[in-house]
């Protein structure tokens, strides 16, 4: 598990110091911080790699994805969606989607809400605030 | 008389009947997010932050800051009655709490809280009052050698406090400071890690990486962990502690205003280790024939850790109004919002803009007012709040996540970066790295590396600068002494301890 981290830590403050090592002034600060994130990784790595085997007994921590990568699709749909079709389009995507991810689906509720959520974002944000958001594909 | 006066300028300011009102609205929608279990004071702030764009730099502030309160005590609501603790700060308040609502005790517990609370809020905001003008003027003498150790020691600090690991937190904090970089450097205007996409030479949003960790990261972990919630919805009980109730608490509620206000004021600290030490505080000076003992059910492991949070919450605004440095995550939010509203939090606040800065305060002591008058009789609306399934209210979460980021730059890019700061914040709850660090160095690091840069063009180079003078000097030996303190096994062991509160 700290590996893992700790990698991604290593590869993290690789990239940053590449991109900056030929130009001394702008990259001077992150220069040191990315040699201070890729010693931070290394050590965390390294504890990790020690406490390996205690970690393995206690099975470590469970994964779940299938949440993660509902929710993240969803976000990211609802970001595409936006601006060409309108916000209403994008709530619907973004609360039916996201509903399949709980553990108990209630189908009916789920459509309430995204009625309700309809209605409450218009009202609010762009009656109310008078955001500059479009609320239908056509509009 | 100063102090009168500037009391009664920030008063005037605070109870126009348009300030009351955003007061008011401030203290409901905190309230109203945060006793939604899950849901802690960042990801509250966060998710309104839209809210109060369209106001005036002085409303918003004082509605954002009763977002604080109120989701601040929402949260302790949660604890109470669901044994679900909102935010860190009130995981201690769920110990005799819970216990208190399921000897049918609920009410008196949430009243205590309230009044506790609203005596601290009372005195502290005096505190800040006194001691924020004389330290402003202080923080003009600081130069830019100081202001970067003074931040050094701030995210040091914040170390100290954070759970778990040492080693990750830092982790944490240099990997927040790298994301600060991101963007277009101030000096000499080359795009860092842009990697060639336009949006990300602006830098990466604020709102969104917090709304990303705080807020999506958490419905996912909240998910995985499912739902077994117990409400104690039917016997919430009077309202009123009694007057044994009052005699117990009032030691407890001084000493946590006490402890509360001095420790709000450290960075890294505010209104978590406030409620954590006063707990323990009233835990060793009971001794072990309290009763009830602690841990069942005793009024005072209620009302102090309340008091105490709510203390070092309003004295946590003294460094961010007078040396613009945020101590916690919440109080970094804080900056961003005045940021968006063009001002820049520091020392020149008072001067410049003392309408905002008394406002402000008073502002402080209308909130709790306010939080007492409203909660208490509206508590019945709470509950019934918290009876919502948790399947119904992530999908609302995220909807208002969405639209709030995308609101703030009109940008569909932040929605994506949420979508990445949700997946990023889960796997660190999973590795057990904490992400408030993360948010204090993103927030810090851009200015870290403003003054570093400063004070080395100013000492041509010479990076003795930072030991020769002596405000630096003093904070960085501070910091080196906080770090071998923390590299001592006695005390991590016992700061772990303080931690795993039982």
């Amino acid at each position: 598990m700290f590996l893992v981290i700790g990698i991604v830590f290593f590869v993290g403050a690789y990239n940053y110091s590449i991109g900056t090592a030929a130009r001394m002034g702008p990259g001077y600060f992150p220069r040191i911080l990315g040699g201070l994130l890729a010693a931070l990784g290394v050590i965390v790595a390294g504890v990790g790699l020690k406490n390996q085997a205690a970690w393995a007994k206690t099975e470590g921590i469970g994964w779940t994805w299938k949440p993660v990568v509902i929710l993240t699709v969803a976000v990211v749909l609802f970001g595409l969606a936006l601006q060409p079709l309108g916000m209403i389009t994008s709530i619907i995507l973004l609360t039916v989607i996201s509903g399949i991810a709980a553990h108990d689906k209630n189908y009916r509720e789920l459509a309430l809400i995204t009625v309700i959520m309809c209605l409450f974002c218009s009202a609010v944000f762009v009656w109310g605030l008078k955001l500059q958001m479009k609320l239908f594909p056509w509009s | 008389m100063d102090l009168i006066n500037n009391l009664a300028l920030g008063f005037g300011v605070a109870l126009t009947f348009q300030n009351i009102l955003y007061a008011l609205i401030g203290c409901l929608l905190g309230t109203l997010i945060g006793v939604l279990p899950g849901i802690g004071p960042v990801a509250t702030i966060a998710m309104l932050l839209p809210t109060t764009y369209a106001l005036p730099p002085v409303s918003a502030l004082i509605m954002l800051a009763g977002i604080y309160y109120g989701a601040q005590y929402g949260g302790s609501t949660t604890a109470i009655l669901v044994n679900l603790p909102g935010e860190s700060s009130s995981v201690v308040t769920a110990l005799d709490g819970y216990q208190m609502a399921r000897k049918g005790r609920a009410g008196a517990a949430l009243g205590m809280a309230a009044i506790g609370s609203f005596i601290a809020g009372t005195f502290s905001t005096l505190l800040v009052a006194a001691f924020a003008p004389p330290l402003s003027e202080a923080a003009l003498k600081f130069g830019p050698a100081d202001y970067f150790s003074l931040m050094v020691l701030g995210l040091i600090a914040a170390v100290v406090l954070a759970h778990g690991s040492v080693l990750k937190a830092i982790a944490m904090i240099v990997l927040g400071i790298v994301l600060g970089l991101v963007g277009t450097d101030v000096n000499s205007g080359v795009a860092r890690f842009s990697f060639d996409t336009p949006e990300l030479t602006d830098g990466i949003g604020f709102v969104a990486v917090a709304m990303g960790i705080f807020g999506i990261g958490e419905i996912l972990i909240n998910l995985e962990k499912g739902e077994a919630r117990e409400v104690f919805t039917s016997k919430v009980g009077r309202l009123l502690p009694t007057l044994d109730d009052f005699k117990k608490s009032a030691g407890a509620i001084a000493r946590g205003t006490g402890l509360g206000s001095l420790l709000g004021i450290l960075p890294g600290g505010g209104a978590l280790l406030a409620s954590f030490s006063s707990y323990s505080l009233e835990k060793k000076l009971a001794g072990a024939n309290a009763d009830p003992p602690f841990g069942k059910g005793n009024i005072r492991g209620v009302a102090a850790p309340e008091s105490a949070n709510n203390a070092g919450a309003q004295t946590s605004f003294i460094p961010l109004l007078t040396l613009g440095i945020p101590p916690n995550a919440v109080m970094a939010l804080m900056v961003g919002a005045m940021t968006i509203h063009n001002i820049q939090p520091g020392p020149q606040v008072i001067t410049s803009n003392p309408q905002l800065f008394w406002g402000l305060i008073a502002s402080m002591w209308v909130g709790n007012l306010m939080l007492v008058i409203l909660n208490l009789p509206l508590i019945g609306m709470w509950v019934q709040l918290l009876k919502i399934p948790y399947r119904l209210l992530y999908p609302m979460i995220l909807v208002f996540c969405c639209i709030g980021v995308y609101t703030v730059n009109n940008s569909t890019f932040d929605i994506w970066i949420i979508a990445a700061f949700g997946v990023i914040g889960y796997i660190f709850t999973k590795l057990e790295c904490e992400a408030a660090p993360l948010l204090l160095g993103f927030i810090l690091g851009p200015m870290m590396e403003e003054n570093l840069r400063r004070a080395m063009l100013l000492s041509r180079g010479d990076p003795m600068v930072f030991l020769q003078r002596p405000i630096s000097l003093t904070m960085l030996v501070l910091s080196a002494l906080l770090l071998i303190v923390l590299a001592l096994p006695a005390i991590r062991k016992k700061r772990e301890e303080t931690f795993v509160e039982d």
